[in-house]
């Protein structure tokens, strides 16, 4: 599980993100965040529902501009520069939204394109392929797909754009156990690749099995965050229910 | 980049079978406007065509006529025979004066239902004359035909609204759009592209068939073509991409809202109806309030009157004649004769009735004035009223043919006038009741004819076409600006994610 | 039950500004048009009223004359016009509003008020006809999709079929709530007739029915037009709740074509 030793990048953070706040309105909605994710790594976010986990990832994004603090992806500043931080970044949200009239390898051949990318006809087949969407489905339309296939395309437009970062928001929610484990296992694939990746997500289950670094938030803050080395020492459950009651939330 | 994207957003209406319907109904609807201006101008070219050959039939006939006039022995009453200017002038003279349909007609049928378009000439008082008949079914006239004008004017913009309001705002509906912008697409240049690709699909087809048709309808009707109407159908192609351009414009500012499509469809057929139907309705409202017209009943009650007064007092008509016309005075003497009789007639009728007439007349300028500045309320009467002059088949161009047959009447009234006071001052017209009655007319070929004008109504239909330009122009550069400012929303208002 | 449905009915309504505000500016228009439409009736039947009296005067005071002159001298009518067409003038602004009698000689009716107008004026003016007619539909549609809209949203729209409520009620909860809001429309031309028919004999009281029902069907018309699409949101909701009316927008499409034809052919009557 732990792959970090193997990757070759180990001088600076792909993803850094450093003391970032965000408000909106009266509402603090993230404070003084830190957080990194390395090469190969992935990074869970875990916490109650407008703990600040989506305004983290959108502020990774560049959906949103922090009003303070700093983030960067592979070097290059969000706010600052922009598209050359989106380029080094893939997005994958809860829904992966493709257009349902065209297929699974047009929606890849477009987004790619967009993304600067022309593939080859074997290229893309080739990416459709390894993440295992069923050689029938290819060239069928995306409104006869299952949520789960979308979220391989999903996969897929993170490979074919060689995106070093991949942010992730709720992956997994909806998705039945074993769809979920196939796409657990494409992104622990991704990671040892060495890409980096930032999940949030509300599946404790899954964070603590493919997670080398595990955060939760509460009331925009990260109150714990829990190495790759204690991940499997400890109860992730009460861990999280203890922060969350410490925090008089949940 | 730009490729990729219109040639996906092609893909996309091809496979929501948007694409073929669209380009069909746009199509089959430029079609079945222009085909019914067409036939419009065709039957009106047929008549012409007819009352030309008449109107020399006549001619011919007239000619003959006089050559056989020795041979018959018996005199002819003066009203049934041509050579003898009262008859002539009064009943049998074949004179028309017609306003043939502009080159560019086919394009609206305009106001081409409501007023004639041939006069037939008579030395009569100019309200016998200038007569309108109502032979359109009124319904027909009410609900008014569907040509290209109607389909350009109301359901275009409607074809516009329905491809365009769920551009960007569908894939924002569908959350598809934060995945397209990490890819790097911006959400302005997706909207700009979707809406080009969109526009295209109703708009090509639309502006190919106009061009091809007007500029084949000459030929249909045998007439050539100069580089100056290839200019004007450039102008009228202009036109209709300058006016879809602000119902676009007006769709990108409601999308760059950033509301679901939903909203946007039910905002734009709100302003469409606002546009197109309400601010219309109001404003002719408002028309017919400031400046209202005579009632039309008046006018027949003071015509009447006129009328019976005139003939009551045939004497002091006569002497009014005299008084207004002291150049004729001197034959003075021999002025009891009907025909100069009817011609002081016609004279004192129609001079009552000038302080009325110049009222409606008045009125009717004060309208329009008022019309002209209302119309920039709103782009849909704007076109309208441009592209019914464009066409030739304004209120303008039929005031300005009214005119000219007036004009012409006077000059037919004031011709006839002489030779009838002439004759009658040589006695032609008293001979004994069994004497043949001279010659008294037999200027068929050179008597005044009407003279056509389309020259300047294709002139006006030129300047029009340029102010109409300059005043969408106008209009669409501030709604440029209003998109521009909300585009600038539409990217802040994706940025910020829902929480 | 129905009434406290019909009360939230109502603030929904009242909450959404963007209708109230259609509401206001619609019922404005129609007061316009109404008070515009009847001035110019009152003008129009005095003047005819006083010359058709002029013109028989006219006819008596002739004076002797040969019979042929006579029969050429003539008569002119002058259409009349039943109150009615204060609110639905039809297609008598292109009818000539007079005729020419004459011996052996066949005139057509001639001045047509859609002659002595600027071009702009065939774009149409504010009557309440045109506003039943064309904006009403407008107004119902906007209504009902601002009900659906609202509790879709919300996602109240599967609670309230979730507590036991039958799609059906629902159905017939929405109408009649469209269809109270719809009435206020006709509740000023409702307020002229009624005057009318105090006041003016000359209204046929059966023609007076006959329009009110069908402006009456009218809006129902698109009342159930509006619900029987909106389904597709309670089909979002309630998957499968709504196949009772799913038939109803093809016979309803028949309905419009037969009302819409009967409409005109009613205005078309009264004129």
């Amino acid at each position: 599980m732990n792959s970090l030793g193997t990757m070759k990048n180990l001088d600076r953070p792909v993803i850094s993100v450093t003391r970032v706040s965000k408000r909106f309105g009266a509402v603090t909605a993230v404070d003084q965040i830190d957080l990194t994710v390395n090469a190969g790594e992935i990074h869970a976010l875990l916490g109650p529902n407008g703990a600040g986990k989506s305004t983290t990832l959108n502020c990774v994004l560049g959906f949103l501009h922090p009003d303070a603090g700093r983030i960067e992806v592979a070097g290059f500043d969000t706010v600052t520069h922009k598209p050359d931080a989106r380029a080094q970044l893939a997005y994958i949200p809860e829904q992966v939204a493709l257009y349902p009239q065209l297929t699974g390898y047009e929606n890849l051949d477009y987004l790619s394109r967009l993304a600067g990318h022309v593939r080859s006809a074997g290229e893309l087949t080739g990416i459709l392929e390894r993440v295992q969407l069923q050689p029938g489905a290819i060239h069928r339309r995306v409104n006869t797909y299952s949520k789960g296939m979308r979220q391989k395309v999903g996969i897929a437009v993170a490979l074919a754009k060689n995106a070093k970062a991949l942010i992730l928001d709720e992956p997994t929610s909806g998705l039945d156990p074993s769809a979920s484990y196939e796409f657990s296992q494409l992104i622990k694939e991704l990671a040892a690749q060495g890409s980096a990746i930032l999940m949030a997500t509300h599946d404790l289950f899954r964070a603590q099995e493919d997670a080398h670094r595990i955060s939760i938030y509460n009331s925009g803050k990260i109150v714990r965050s829990i190495g790759s080395e204690l991940i499997n020492e400890i109860d992730l459950e009460q861990t999280y229910l203890q922060q969350c009651r410490e925090a008089e939330v949940c | 980049m730009i490729k990729t994207i219109i040639y996906h957003e092609f893909l996309n209406l091809y496979r929501e079978r948007m694409a073929l319907l669209l380009v069909l109904v746009a199509s089959g609807l430029t079609l079945l406007g222009l085909f019914n201006g067409q036939e419009r101008v065709n039957e009106q070219q047929r008549t012409i065509n007819k009352i030309a050959n008449e109107q020399q039939q006549a001619i011919e006939k007239a000619r003959a006529e006089l050559q056989q006039r020795g041979a018959h022995k018996t005199p002819r009453n003066w009203w049934d025979d041509v050579a003898d200017v009262r008859g002539y002038a009064f009943y049998l003279m074949v004179d028309y004066a017609v306003k043939p349909p502009s080159l560019l007609a086919p394009l609206a049928i305009g106001q081409s239902d409501l007023y004639p378009y041939f006069f037939r000439m008579q030395v009569d008082t100019k309200q016998a004359v200038l007569q309108e008949k109502n032979t359109e079914h009124p319904l027909v006239r009410a609900v008014g035909q569907f040509d290209l004008c109607y389909f350009l004017v109301f359901i275009l913009p409607l074809l516009l609204i329905t491809i365009n309001f769920n551009a960007v705002a569908q894939e924002r509906e569908r959350d598809q759009l934060k995945l397209l912008i990490v890819q790097g697409l911006s959400p302005t240049r997706l909207l700009l592209l979707q809406l080009a690709t969109r526009t295209g699909l109703v708009l090509l087809p639309v502006l190919l068939i106009t061009g091809l048709w007007l500029i084949g309808s000459p030929a249909l009707m045998h007439k050539d073509v100069d580089i100056g109407f290839l200019l004007q159908v450039a102008g009228v192609l202009l036109m209709i991409g300058a006016y879809s351009l602000f119902w676009i414009l007006l769709s990108a500012w409601c999308i760059a809202k950033g509301k679901s499509p939903a909203h946007n469809a039910t905002v734009l057929v709100a302003c469409w109806l606002l546009l197109a139907v309400a601010i219309p309705m109001v404003s002719n409202t408002l028309v017919n309030f400031l400046a209202p017209l005579p009632s039309r009943i008046t006018y027949i009650n003071d015509l009447r009157t006129a009328t019976d007064q005139v003939e009551r007092n045939s004497e002091k008509t006569l002497a009014g004649f005299f008084q207004d016309h002291p150049e004729l005075a001197q034959h003075q003497a021999s002025s009891q004769d009907y025909a100069l009789v009817k011609i002081a007639k016609i004279d004192a009728i129609e001079k009552s009735m000038r302080g009325l007439e110049q009222e409606f007349s008045t009125q009717l300028d004060a309208q329009y004035r008022i019309g002209n500045r209302l119309k920039w309320l709103s782009p849909a009467s704007l076109f309208y009223q441009s592209l019914i002059t464009v066409s030739g088949n304004g209120l303008a161009q039929q005031r300005d043919f009214l005119q000219r047959v007036e004009a012409h009447h006077r000059a037919l009234r004031h011709y006839f006038q002489q030779k009838i006071i002439a004759a009658n001052e040589r006695g032609d017209f008293n001979v004994c009741a069994t004497c043949q009655t001279p010659v008294t007319f037999a200027d068929f070929d050179t008597q005044p004819r009407f003279a056509l004008a389309e020259h300047k109504d294709a002139q006006s239909g030129v300047v029009n076409s340029g102010l109409f330009l300059l005043g969408v122009l106008f209009i669409n550069v501030l709604m440029a600006a209003l998109v521009l400012m909300a585009g600038f929303r539409l990217n802040n208002s994706i940025e910020v994610s829902r929480q | 039950m129905l009434m406290a449905s019909f009360q939230k009915e109502w603030l929904l309504f009242r909450r959404d500004g963007r209708l109230v505000w259609l509401l206001l500016t619609l019922f404005t228009m129609m007061l316009l048009g109404i008070a515009s439409s009847s001035y110019q009736y009152q003008q129009a039947q005095l003047l005819k009223t006083q010359t058709q009296v002029a013109e028989r005067d006219r006819w008596l005071n002739q004076g002797e004359k040969n019979p042929h002159s006579a029969a050429h001298y003539g008569v002119y009518l002058f259409k009349p016009e039943t109150p009615l067409a204060v609110i639905d003038p039809g297609a008598s602004g292109y009818l000539g509003d007079v005729l020419f009698l004459e011996a052996h000689k066949r005139n057509t009716p001639v001045f047509a008020n859609s002659q002595d107008s600027i071009e702009l004026q065939r774009l149409g003016t504010l009557n309440p006809a045109a506003i039943l007619q064309l904006l009403l539909p407008l107004f119902v549609i906007l209504c009902g999709f601002g009900f659906f809209a609202a509790e879709r949203e919300q996602g109240t729209l599967r609670m309230l079929l979730l507590s036991g409520k039958t799609p059906r009620q629902l159905f017939l909860q929405k109408a009649a709530a469209l269809l109270s809001f719809s009435l206020l429309f006709l509740l000023p031309v409702t307020a002229y007739c009624g005057l009318m028919l105090f006041t003016n004999g000359d209204l046929d009281s059966y023609r007076l029915i006959g329009m009110g029902l069908l402006y009456f069907g009218y809006v129902i018309f698109w009342i159930l037009l509006t619900l029987s699409w909106l389904r597709y949101f309670l089909d979002i909701a309630h998957p499968g709740s709504f196949h009772g009316y799913q038939n109803s927008a093809a016979i309803l499409d028949g309905a419009a074509h037969f009302l819409g034809r009967h409409l005109i052919d009613n205005s078309q009557a009264g004129n």
